[in-house]
Protein backbone atom coordinates (compact mmCIF):
# COMPACT_ATOMS: atom_id res chain seq x y z
CA UNK A 1 0.00 0.00 0.00
CA UNK A 2 0.63 3.64 -0.53
CA UNK A 3 3.58 4.87 -3.33
CA UNK A 4 2.75 1.86 -6.13
CA UNK A 5 5.28 -0.34 -6.65
CA UNK A 6 4.02 -2.02 -9.43
CA UNK A 7 5.28 -0.19 -12.44
CA UNK A 8 9.22 -0.08 -12.33
CA UNK A 9 11.79 1.52 -14.18
CA UNK A 10 11.64 -0.31 -17.38
CA UNK A 11 8.03 1.39 -17.83
CA UNK A 12 9.32 4.32 -16.76
CA UNK A 13 12.02 4.03 -19.67
CA UNK A 14 9.60 2.74 -21.75
CA UNK A 15 7.24 5.96 -21.61
CA UNK A 16 10.07 8.12 -22.05
CA UNK A 17 11.38 6.72 -25.19
CA UNK A 18 8.28 6.69 -26.47
CA UNK A 19 8.05 9.81 -25.65
CA UNK A 20 11.20 11.09 -26.92
CA UNK A 21 10.93 8.76 -30.49
CA UNK A 22 7.60 10.31 -31.33
CA UNK A 23 9.03 13.82 -29.97
CA UNK A 24 12.10 13.51 -32.64
CA UNK A 25 9.51 12.17 -35.91
CA UNK A 26 7.57 15.39 -35.27
CA UNK A 27 10.72 17.26 -35.38
CA UNK A 28 11.70 15.79 -38.77
CA UNK A 29 8.42 15.58 -40.42
CA UNK A 30 7.57 19.54 -39.48
CA UNK A 31 10.84 20.38 -40.62
CA UNK A 32 9.98 18.44 -43.68
CA UNK A 33 6.90 20.22 -44.54
CA UNK A 34 8.72 23.36 -43.70
CA UNK A 35 11.26 23.09 -46.92
CA UNK A 36 14.67 23.27 -47.43
CA UNK A 37 15.82 25.54 -44.70
CA UNK A 38 15.73 23.04 -42.15
CA UNK A 39 16.85 20.06 -44.45
CA UNK A 40 19.36 18.83 -41.44
CA UNK A 41 16.73 17.89 -38.93
CA UNK A 42 14.51 16.45 -41.73
CA UNK A 43 16.53 12.70 -41.74
CA UNK A 44 18.15 12.48 -38.49
CA UNK A 45 14.30 13.35 -37.09
CA UNK A 46 12.89 10.23 -39.13
CA UNK A 47 15.83 8.14 -38.15
CA UNK A 48 15.94 8.58 -34.57
CA UNK A 49 11.51 7.72 -33.86
CA UNK A 50 10.90 4.46 -34.74
CA UNK A 51 13.90 3.20 -33.44
CA UNK A 52 13.61 4.65 -30.08
CA UNK A 53 10.10 4.19 -29.60
CA UNK A 54 10.51 0.09 -30.77
CA UNK A 55 13.59 0.55 -28.04
CA UNK A 56 10.82 1.41 -25.51
CA UNK A 57 8.21 -1.18 -27.07
CA UNK A 58 11.04 -4.08 -26.37
CA UNK A 59 11.07 -2.57 -22.82
CA UNK A 60 7.84 -2.98 -21.98
CA UNK A 61 7.77 -6.48 -23.59
CA UNK A 62 10.18 -7.26 -21.16
CA UNK A 63 8.49 -6.11 -18.43
CA UNK A 64 5.34 -8.48 -19.51
CA UNK A 65 5.04 -11.74 -16.65
CA UNK A 66 4.33 -13.52 -20.06
CA UNK A 67 5.82 -11.98 -22.82
CA UNK A 68 4.81 -14.72 -25.35
CA UNK A 69 1.33 -13.79 -25.09
CA UNK A 70 1.92 -10.20 -25.80
CA UNK A 71 -0.18 -11.14 -29.23
CA UNK A 72 -3.33 -11.11 -27.08
CA UNK A 73 -3.07 -7.22 -26.52
CA UNK A 74 -3.42 -6.93 -30.02
CA UNK A 75 -7.01 -8.83 -29.56
CA UNK A 76 -9.40 -6.48 -27.91
CA UNK A 77 -9.31 -2.98 -29.40
CA UNK A 78 -12.22 -1.47 -27.72
CA UNK A 79 -10.87 -3.14 -24.22
CA UNK A 80 -8.23 -1.01 -22.37
CA UNK A 81 -6.00 1.87 -23.18
CA UNK A 82 -3.28 -0.86 -23.29
CA UNK A 83 -4.63 -2.06 -26.44
CA UNK A 84 -5.01 1.31 -28.21
CA UNK A 85 -1.65 2.09 -27.16
CA UNK A 86 -0.50 -1.00 -28.32
CA UNK A 87 -2.20 -0.66 -31.40
CA UNK A 88 -1.11 3.45 -32.14
CA UNK A 89 2.42 2.34 -31.44
CA UNK A 90 2.62 -0.41 -33.50
CA UNK A 91 1.35 1.50 -36.79
CA UNK A 92 3.65 3.93 -35.64
CA UNK A 93 6.79 1.77 -35.31
CA UNK A 94 6.13 0.17 -38.77
CA UNK A 95 5.06 3.48 -41.15
CA UNK A 96 8.64 5.05 -39.51
CA UNK A 97 10.60 2.48 -40.52
CA UNK A 98 8.68 2.14 -44.03
CA UNK A 99 9.68 5.87 -43.79
CA UNK A 100 12.89 5.49 -42.85
CA UNK A 101 13.61 2.47 -45.84
CA UNK A 102 12.20 5.42 -48.06
CA UNK A 103 15.21 7.46 -47.10
CA UNK A 104 18.07 4.84 -47.33
CA UNK A 105 16.65 3.11 -50.36
CA UNK A 106 17.97 5.45 -52.62
CA UNK A 107 21.76 4.79 -51.42
CA UNK A 108 21.24 1.35 -52.31
CA UNK A 109 19.05 0.95 -55.13
CA UNK A 110 18.91 4.18 -56.99
CA UNK A 111 15.73 3.40 -58.81
CA UNK A 112 13.66 3.40 -55.85
CA UNK A 113 12.83 7.02 -55.47
CA UNK A 114 9.62 8.00 -53.33
CA UNK A 115 9.30 11.59 -54.47
CA UNK A 116 9.14 14.04 -51.52
CA UNK A 117 5.65 14.56 -51.87
CA UNK A 118 4.77 10.83 -51.11
CA UNK A 119 7.52 11.46 -48.53
CA UNK A 120 5.60 13.96 -47.00
CA UNK A 121 2.20 12.41 -47.07
CA UNK A 122 3.66 9.46 -45.30
CA UNK A 123 5.43 12.24 -42.72
CA UNK A 124 1.59 13.62 -42.12
CA UNK A 125 -0.33 10.43 -41.46
CA UNK A 126 2.11 8.77 -39.51
CA UNK A 127 2.95 12.27 -37.65
CA UNK A 128 -0.75 11.67 -36.29
CA UNK A 129 0.78 8.43 -34.87
CA UNK A 130 3.71 10.04 -33.43
CA UNK A 131 1.13 12.57 -31.56
CA UNK A 132 -1.22 9.61 -30.62
CA UNK A 133 2.08 7.93 -29.40
CA UNK A 134 3.42 10.79 -27.02
CA UNK A 135 -0.29 11.59 -25.97
CA UNK A 136 -0.82 7.75 -25.30
CA UNK A 137 2.21 7.91 -22.66
CA UNK A 138 -0.03 10.17 -20.79
CA UNK A 139 -2.97 8.47 -20.89
CA UNK A 140 -1.87 5.39 -19.83
CA UNK A 141 -1.27 6.70 -16.54
CA UNK A 142 -4.25 9.40 -16.56
CA UNK A 143 -7.21 6.94 -16.71
CA UNK A 144 -6.13 5.36 -13.26
CA UNK A 145 -8.42 6.33 -11.14
CA UNK A 146 -7.32 4.54 -8.71
CA UNK A 147 -4.09 6.73 -8.33
CA UNK A 148 -5.70 10.68 -7.79
CA UNK A 149 -1.89 11.92 -8.55
CA UNK A 150 -2.44 10.77 -12.14
CA UNK A 151 -6.18 11.18 -12.97
CA UNK A 152 -6.14 14.68 -14.04
CA UNK A 153 -6.01 15.85 -17.76
CA UNK A 154 -2.66 17.90 -16.80
CA UNK A 155 -0.65 14.42 -16.89
CA UNK A 156 -1.25 13.90 -20.68
CA UNK A 157 -0.58 17.37 -21.52
CA UNK A 158 2.93 17.18 -19.38
CA UNK A 159 3.75 13.90 -21.31
CA UNK A 160 2.70 15.40 -24.55
CA UNK A 161 4.62 18.82 -24.02
CA UNK A 162 8.13 16.74 -22.73
CA UNK A 163 7.66 14.47 -25.54
CA UNK A 164 7.73 17.15 -28.08
CA UNK A 165 10.67 18.82 -25.90
CA UNK A 166 12.55 15.79 -25.31
CA UNK A 167 12.22 14.79 -28.93
CA UNK A 168 13.73 17.63 -30.02
CA UNK A 169 16.67 17.40 -27.36
CA UNK A 170 17.66 14.16 -29.07
CA UNK A 171 17.67 16.24 -32.58
CA UNK A 172 19.87 18.65 -31.29
CA UNK A 173 21.95 16.07 -29.48
CA UNK A 174 22.34 13.97 -32.26
CA UNK A 175 23.00 17.50 -34.68
CA UNK A 176 25.32 18.38 -32.21
CA UNK A 177 27.24 14.77 -32.15
CA UNK A 178 27.34 14.52 -36.00
CA UNK A 179 29.96 17.34 -35.68
CA UNK A 180 32.67 15.00 -34.37
CA UNK A 181 31.88 11.76 -36.26
CA UNK A 182 31.59 13.96 -39.36
CA UNK A 183 32.85 17.22 -39.67
CA UNK A 184 33.26 17.87 -42.87
CA UNK A 185 29.50 17.43 -43.98
CA UNK A 186 28.73 19.88 -40.88
CA UNK A 187 31.21 22.50 -42.13
CA UNK A 188 29.53 21.77 -45.13
CA UNK A 189 26.25 23.21 -44.84
CA UNK A 190 26.97 25.42 -41.82
CA UNK A 191 24.37 27.46 -42.65
CA UNK A 192 21.31 25.33 -42.84
CA UNK A 193 22.61 23.66 -39.60
CA UNK A 194 22.69 27.12 -37.69
CA UNK A 195 19.79 27.98 -38.93
CA UNK A 196 17.82 24.66 -37.53
CA UNK A 197 19.44 24.79 -34.03
CA UNK A 198 17.87 27.85 -33.53
CA UNK A 199 15.07 27.16 -34.90
CA UNK A 200 14.78 24.24 -32.51
CA UNK A 201 15.51 26.66 -29.80
CA UNK A 202 13.29 29.21 -30.68
CA UNK A 203 10.68 26.11 -30.74
CA UNK A 204 11.65 24.50 -27.27
CA UNK A 205 11.63 27.76 -25.43
CA UNK A 206 7.81 27.84 -25.57
CA UNK A 207 7.33 24.39 -24.94
CA UNK A 208 9.93 24.63 -21.62
CA UNK A 209 7.84 27.66 -20.21
CA UNK A 210 5.01 25.62 -21.26
CA UNK A 211 6.14 22.37 -19.42
CA UNK A 212 6.66 24.80 -16.24
CA UNK A 213 3.81 26.06 -16.03
CA UNK A 214 1.74 22.84 -16.36
CA UNK A 215 4.14 20.99 -14.38
CA UNK A 216 3.20 23.73 -11.62
CA UNK A 217 -0.34 23.26 -11.84
CA UNK A 218 -0.15 19.94 -11.47
CA UNK A 219 1.57 20.12 -8.51
CA UNK A 220 -0.53 23.13 -7.16
CA UNK A 221 -3.86 21.96 -7.62
CA UNK A 222 -2.48 17.89 -6.69
CA UNK A 223 -1.54 19.10 -3.32
CA UNK A 224 -4.83 20.63 -2.78
CA UNK A 225 -6.36 17.77 -3.73
CA UNK A 226 -7.63 14.57 -2.22
CA UNK A 227 -5.08 13.61 0.58
CA UNK A 228 -3.39 10.69 -1.69
CA UNK A 229 -2.60 12.78 -4.37
CA UNK A 230 -1.12 15.45 -1.45
CA UNK A 231 1.08 13.08 -0.69
CA UNK A 232 2.53 12.38 -3.79
CA UNK A 233 3.62 15.73 -4.20
CA UNK A 234 4.64 15.61 -0.78
CA UNK A 235 6.92 12.91 -1.53
CA UNK A 236 8.26 14.85 -4.89
CA UNK A 237 8.97 17.76 -3.93
CA UNK A 238 10.09 17.53 -0.15
CA UNK A 239 10.12 13.40 0.21
CA UNK A 240 12.18 10.46 -1.09
CA UNK A 241 11.66 12.25 -4.53
CA UNK A 242 12.59 15.69 -3.60
CA UNK A 243 16.56 15.94 -5.06
CA UNK A 244 15.79 13.93 -7.94
CA UNK A 245 13.13 16.17 -8.83
CA UNK A 246 14.27 20.00 -8.23
CA UNK A 247 17.45 18.80 -9.19
CA UNK A 248 17.14 16.54 -11.73
CA UNK A 249 13.67 17.43 -13.46
CA UNK A 250 13.48 21.13 -12.77
CA UNK A 251 16.84 22.11 -12.45
CA UNK A 252 19.21 20.14 -15.37
CA UNK A 253 15.64 19.37 -17.23
CA UNK A 254 14.20 22.79 -17.67
CA UNK A 255 15.88 25.89 -16.38
CA UNK A 256 19.80 24.91 -17.88
CA UNK A 257 18.30 23.61 -21.43
CA UNK A 258 15.69 27.27 -21.50
CA UNK A 259 18.96 29.00 -20.13
CA UNK A 260 21.31 28.01 -22.41
CA UNK A 261 19.15 28.50 -25.45
CA UNK A 262 17.89 31.88 -24.95
CA UNK A 263 21.77 32.80 -24.45
CA UNK A 264 22.51 30.71 -27.93
CA UNK A 265 19.79 33.18 -29.27
CA UNK A 266 20.90 35.85 -27.74
CA UNK A 267 24.70 35.42 -29.11
CA UNK A 268 22.80 34.95 -32.80
CA UNK A 269 25.91 35.15 -35.21
CA UNK A 270 28.82 35.54 -32.50
CA UNK A 271 28.57 32.10 -31.40
CA UNK A 272 31.03 29.88 -34.05
CA UNK A 273 29.28 26.89 -35.19
CA UNK A 274 30.86 24.78 -33.20
CA UNK A 275 30.15 26.17 -30.05
CA UNK A 276 26.46 26.35 -31.11
CA UNK A 277 27.04 22.52 -31.28
CA UNK A 278 28.35 21.74 -28.43
CA UNK A 279 26.27 23.89 -26.52
CA UNK A 280 23.23 21.73 -28.62
CA UNK A 281 25.04 18.61 -27.20
CA UNK A 282 24.66 19.84 -23.29
CA UNK A 283 21.55 21.01 -24.48
CA UNK A 284 20.22 17.88 -25.52
CA UNK A 285 21.17 15.67 -22.86
CA UNK A 286 20.08 17.95 -20.31
CA UNK A 287 16.72 17.82 -21.95
CA UNK A 288 17.02 14.05 -21.84
CA UNK A 289 18.07 13.07 -18.24
CA UNK A 290 15.30 15.46 -17.31
CA UNK A 291 12.71 14.28 -19.28
CA UNK A 292 13.61 10.22 -18.25
CA UNK A 293 13.97 11.72 -14.57
CA UNK A 294 10.45 13.49 -15.04
CA UNK A 295 8.85 10.09 -16.20
CA UNK A 296 10.26 7.95 -13.41
CA UNK A 297 9.55 10.21 -10.47
CA UNK A 298 5.65 10.49 -12.26
CA UNK A 299 5.70 6.74 -11.84
CA UNK A 300 7.41 6.02 -8.85
CA UNK A 301 5.00 8.78 -6.76
CA UNK A 302 1.91 7.61 -8.15
CA UNK A 303 -0.14 6.73 -4.66
CA UNK A 304 -2.67 4.45 -4.62
CA UNK A 305 -6.19 5.20 -2.56
CA UNK A 306 -5.92 2.20 -1.15
CA UNK A 307 -3.59 4.16 0.92
CA UNK A 308 -6.11 6.05 2.50
CA UNK A 309 -8.08 2.84 3.84
CA UNK B 1 -29.42 -15.10 -10.81
CA UNK B 2 -27.82 -15.05 -8.00
CA UNK B 3 -24.85 -12.18 -7.49
CA UNK B 4 -22.99 -13.38 -4.85
CA UNK B 5 -21.43 -10.80 -1.98
CA UNK B 6 -19.96 -10.78 1.49
CA UNK B 7 -20.90 -8.76 4.58
CA UNK B 8 -17.99 -8.05 7.23
CA UNK B 9 -19.45 -7.53 10.78
CA UNK B 10 -16.15 -5.18 11.95
CA UNK B 11 -18.09 -5.21 15.56
CA UNK B 12 -17.37 -8.81 15.34
CA UNK B 13 -14.15 -8.95 14.15
CA UNK B 14 -11.34 -9.57 16.37
CA UNK B 15 -8.29 -9.45 13.88
CA UNK B 16 -7.44 -13.32 14.35
CA UNK B 17 -5.91 -13.27 10.64
CA UNK B 18 -8.05 -16.87 10.49
CA UNK B 19 -9.34 -15.99 6.98
CA UNK B 20 -6.02 -14.86 5.82
CA UNK B 21 -4.73 -17.99 6.82
CA UNK B 22 -7.63 -20.42 5.73
CA UNK B 23 -7.56 -18.84 2.14
CA UNK B 24 -3.96 -19.62 1.95
CA UNK B 25 -4.36 -22.97 3.09
CA UNK B 26 -7.08 -23.34 0.74
CA UNK B 27 -6.25 -21.70 -2.68
CA UNK B 28 -2.49 -22.28 -2.20
CA UNK B 29 -1.32 -18.85 -2.20
CA UNK B 30 2.63 -18.61 -3.18
CA UNK B 31 4.54 -17.17 -0.26
CA UNK B 32 4.39 -12.98 -0.12
CA UNK B 33 1.04 -13.15 -1.61
CA UNK B 34 -2.46 -12.89 0.37
CA UNK B 35 -5.29 -12.66 -1.47
CA UNK B 36 -7.18 -12.16 1.79
CA UNK B 37 -6.02 -9.05 4.61
CA UNK B 38 -6.94 -8.29 7.45
CA UNK B 39 -5.43 -4.29 7.80
CA UNK B 40 -4.56 -3.65 11.16
CA UNK B 41 -4.32 -0.16 12.76
CA UNK B 42 -5.15 2.44 15.20
CA UNK B 43 -6.77 5.79 15.33
CA UNK B 44 -6.88 8.49 17.99
CA UNK B 45 -4.21 9.98 20.16
CA UNK B 46 -3.01 8.61 23.78
CA UNK B 47 -4.79 8.05 26.07
CA UNK B 48 -7.93 7.71 23.89
CA UNK B 49 -6.74 5.05 21.01
CA UNK B 50 -8.66 2.55 19.85
CA UNK B 51 -7.51 -0.18 17.64
CA UNK B 52 -9.58 -0.94 14.13
CA UNK B 53 -9.38 -4.02 12.01
CA UNK B 54 -10.39 -3.87 8.26
CA UNK B 55 -10.74 -7.88 6.55
CA UNK B 56 -10.18 -7.06 2.98
CA UNK B 57 -10.87 -10.12 0.30
CA UNK B 58 -11.32 -8.77 -3.47
CA UNK B 59 -14.67 -6.49 -3.55
CA UNK B 60 -15.34 -8.54 -6.72
CA UNK B 61 -16.73 -4.93 -8.40
CA UNK B 62 -20.08 -4.62 -9.87
CA UNK B 63 -17.73 -2.08 -12.41
CA UNK B 64 -14.72 -3.93 -11.55
CA UNK B 65 -11.60 -1.18 -12.67
CA UNK B 66 -9.52 -4.22 -12.62
CA UNK B 67 -11.62 -5.82 -15.83
CA UNK B 68 -12.18 -2.29 -17.29
CA UNK B 69 -8.36 -1.94 -17.50
CA UNK B 70 -7.70 -5.42 -18.88
CA UNK B 71 -6.15 -5.65 -22.31
CA UNK B 72 -6.55 -9.41 -23.18
CA UNK B 73 -9.46 -10.29 -21.55
CA UNK B 74 -8.22 -12.08 -18.68
CA UNK B 75 -9.76 -10.42 -16.27
CA UNK B 76 -13.39 -11.24 -16.29
CA UNK B 77 -16.69 -11.23 -14.59
CA UNK B 78 -18.45 -13.94 -14.11
CA UNK B 79 -22.95 -13.53 -14.60
CA UNK B 80 -23.40 -14.10 -10.86
CA UNK B 81 -20.66 -10.93 -10.17
CA UNK B 82 -17.48 -12.99 -9.60
CA UNK B 83 -14.53 -11.48 -10.81
CA UNK B 84 -11.90 -13.85 -12.13
CA UNK B 85 -8.75 -13.84 -13.84
CA UNK B 86 -7.97 -16.66 -16.63
CA UNK B 87 -4.05 -17.34 -15.96
CA UNK B 88 -4.27 -18.45 -19.38
CA UNK B 89 -4.88 -15.40 -20.86
CA UNK B 90 -3.08 -13.09 -18.73
CA UNK B 91 0.24 -11.39 -20.40
CA UNK B 92 1.43 -10.26 -17.42
CA UNK B 93 0.71 -6.66 -17.89
CA UNK B 94 -0.31 -5.68 -14.24
CA UNK B 95 -2.44 -2.70 -15.11
CA UNK B 96 -5.35 -4.15 -13.39
CA UNK B 97 -2.88 -4.16 -10.09
CA UNK B 98 -2.11 -0.73 -10.49
CA UNK B 99 -6.28 0.00 -11.44
CA UNK B 100 -7.42 -1.99 -8.22
CA UNK B 101 -8.18 1.03 -6.01
CA UNK B 102 -8.05 -1.95 -2.93
CA UNK B 103 -4.87 -3.32 -3.73
CA UNK B 104 -6.37 -6.69 -4.02
CA UNK B 105 -4.42 -8.10 -6.72
CA UNK B 106 -1.08 -9.54 -6.74
CA UNK B 107 1.46 -10.09 -9.37
CA UNK B 108 3.09 -13.52 -9.05
CA UNK B 109 6.44 -12.90 -9.65
CA UNK B 110 8.72 -15.91 -9.28
CA UNK B 111 7.88 -19.30 -7.63
CA UNK B 112 9.20 -19.43 -4.35
CA UNK B 113 8.54 -22.37 -1.63
CA UNK B 114 7.67 -22.04 1.67
CA UNK B 115 9.72 -25.03 2.63
CA UNK B 116 13.48 -26.59 1.67
CA UNK B 117 13.98 -28.37 -1.25
CA UNK B 118 12.50 -32.02 -0.73
CA UNK B 119 8.64 -30.92 -0.13
CA UNK B 120 6.54 -30.60 -2.66
CA UNK B 121 5.23 -26.47 -2.83
CA UNK B 122 1.64 -26.66 -1.67
CA UNK B 123 0.92 -24.22 -3.83
CA UNK B 124 1.25 -27.48 -6.57
CA UNK B 125 0.16 -29.89 -3.81
CA UNK B 126 -3.26 -31.50 -5.44
CA UNK B 127 -4.56 -28.19 -6.42
CA UNK B 128 -6.09 -29.35 -9.85
CA UNK B 129 -7.67 -31.98 -7.95
CA UNK B 130 -9.30 -30.20 -5.56
CA UNK B 131 -10.74 -27.50 -8.25
CA UNK B 132 -8.47 -24.61 -7.17
CA UNK B 133 -6.73 -23.52 -10.84
CA UNK B 134 -2.94 -23.80 -11.05
CA UNK B 135 -1.23 -20.75 -10.10
CA UNK B 136 0.99 -19.20 -12.97
CA UNK B 137 4.45 -17.37 -12.55
CA UNK B 138 4.18 -14.10 -14.51
CA UNK B 139 0.43 -13.71 -14.23
CA UNK B 140 -2.03 -11.66 -11.59
CA UNK B 141 -3.93 -13.70 -9.08
CA UNK B 142 -6.50 -13.04 -6.40
CA UNK B 143 -9.03 -13.59 -4.32
CA UNK B 144 -12.08 -15.96 -6.16
CA UNK B 145 -14.02 -16.06 -3.78
CA UNK B 146 -13.96 -19.60 -3.55
CA UNK B 147 -15.70 -19.62 -6.63
CA UNK B 148 -14.72 -23.65 -6.92
CA UNK B 149 -16.42 -24.34 -3.56
CA UNK B 150 -19.40 -22.24 -5.25
CA UNK B 151 -19.62 -24.09 -8.14
CA UNK B 152 -19.04 -27.91 -6.38
CA UNK B 153 -21.60 -27.23 -3.81
CA UNK B 154 -24.14 -25.76 -6.11
CA UNK B 155 -23.75 -29.28 -7.96
CA UNK B 156 -24.75 -31.08 -4.97
CA UNK B 157 -27.76 -29.29 -4.48
CA UNK B 158 -26.35 -26.88 -1.74
CA UNK B 159 -26.89 -23.14 -1.20
CA UNK B 160 -23.52 -21.22 -0.97
CA UNK B 161 -23.37 -18.69 2.07
CA UNK B 162 -25.58 -20.99 4.11
CA UNK B 163 -24.17 -24.88 3.40
CA UNK B 164 -20.69 -25.12 4.33
CA UNK B 165 -19.31 -26.96 1.90
CA UNK B 166 -20.30 -24.08 -0.80
CA UNK B 167 -18.84 -21.14 1.31
CA UNK B 168 -16.02 -19.62 1.01
CA UNK B 169 -13.07 -20.62 3.35
CA UNK B 170 -12.48 -17.15 5.29
CA UNK B 171 -16.39 -17.76 5.86
CA UNK B 172 -15.94 -21.04 7.13
CA UNK B 173 -12.91 -19.96 9.43
CA UNK B 174 -14.03 -17.60 11.18
CA UNK B 175 -14.18 -17.69 15.10
CA UNK B 176 -16.73 -14.37 15.63
CA UNK B 177 -18.85 -14.91 12.35
CA UNK B 178 -17.94 -11.82 11.63
CA UNK B 179 -18.33 -12.94 7.89
CA UNK B 180 -21.48 -14.00 5.80
CA UNK B 181 -21.43 -15.07 2.85
CA UNK B 182 -24.78 -15.04 -0.11
CA UNK B 183 -26.53 -13.22 -3.08
CA UNK B 184 -27.31 -9.64 -2.94
CA UNK B 185 -30.23 -10.08 -5.31
CA UNK B 186 -32.37 -11.94 -3.16
CA UNK B 187 -33.86 -9.50 -0.49
CA UNK B 188 -34.39 -12.41 1.88
CA UNK B 189 -31.04 -13.34 2.37
CA UNK B 190 -28.80 -12.66 5.40
CA UNK B 191 -25.79 -10.82 3.52
CA UNK B 192 -29.19 -8.57 2.04
CA UNK B 193 -31.15 -8.25 5.12
CA UNK B 194 -27.88 -7.11 7.28
CA UNK B 195 -26.93 -4.62 4.93
CA UNK B 196 -30.46 -2.94 5.41
CA UNK B 197 -31.10 -3.17 9.25
CA UNK B 198 -27.04 -2.44 10.21
CA UNK B 199 -26.47 0.15 7.28
CA UNK B 200 -23.69 -1.62 5.54
CA UNK B 201 -21.21 0.78 3.30
CA UNK B 202 -18.93 -0.10 0.94
CA UNK B 203 -15.20 0.67 1.08
CA UNK B 204 -14.39 4.02 -1.39
CA UNK B 205 -17.83 4.23 -2.55
CA UNK B 206 -17.21 7.74 -4.62
CA UNK B 207 -15.13 6.04 -7.33
CA UNK B 208 -18.39 4.48 -8.32
CA UNK B 209 -17.14 0.95 -8.12
CA UNK B 210 -20.07 -0.51 -6.67
CA UNK B 211 -18.17 -3.10 -4.53
CA UNK B 212 -19.81 -6.41 -3.55
CA UNK B 213 -18.23 -6.57 -0.18
CA UNK B 214 -20.15 -4.78 2.19
CA UNK B 215 -18.97 -3.57 5.99
CA UNK B 216 -21.00 -3.24 8.88
CA UNK B 217 -20.30 -0.27 11.20
CA UNK B 218 -18.59 -0.86 14.28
Amino acid sequence: MGLQDVWGPLIAWYLFLAGVGAGAYLVGVVADYLGERYRPLVKLGIYLGAPLVAIGSLLLLLDLGAPLRAWRGFLRPQSSMISVGIIIISVFIILGAIHIAALLAPRFFPRWQLSGRAQRWLGGINGLFALGTAIYTGLLLGVVKAVPFWNTPMLPLLFLVSALSTGMGAVVLVVGLRRWVTPAAVEAEAGPVTESVHALSRTDIPLIVTEVLVLFFLLFIMAASRSTAAESVRYLVAGGYAVAFWLGVVVVGLLVPVTLEAWSLMQERRLSLERLLDLGVVTGLCLLVGGMILRYAVVAAGASVSLTL
Amino acid sequence: MARYGMVIDLKRCIGCQACTVACKAENFVPPGIKWNRVLDYTTGKYPNVSRHFLPMPCMHCVNAPCVQVCPTGASYKRADGIVLTDYDKCMGCRYCDIACPYDRRYFYEEKVSYFPPGFIPPEEFKSDLLGVKAHQVGTVQKCTFCVHRIDAGIQKGLMPGVDWEASPACVNACPTGARIFGDLDDPDSEVSRLIVSRRGYQLLPELGTEPSVYYLPV
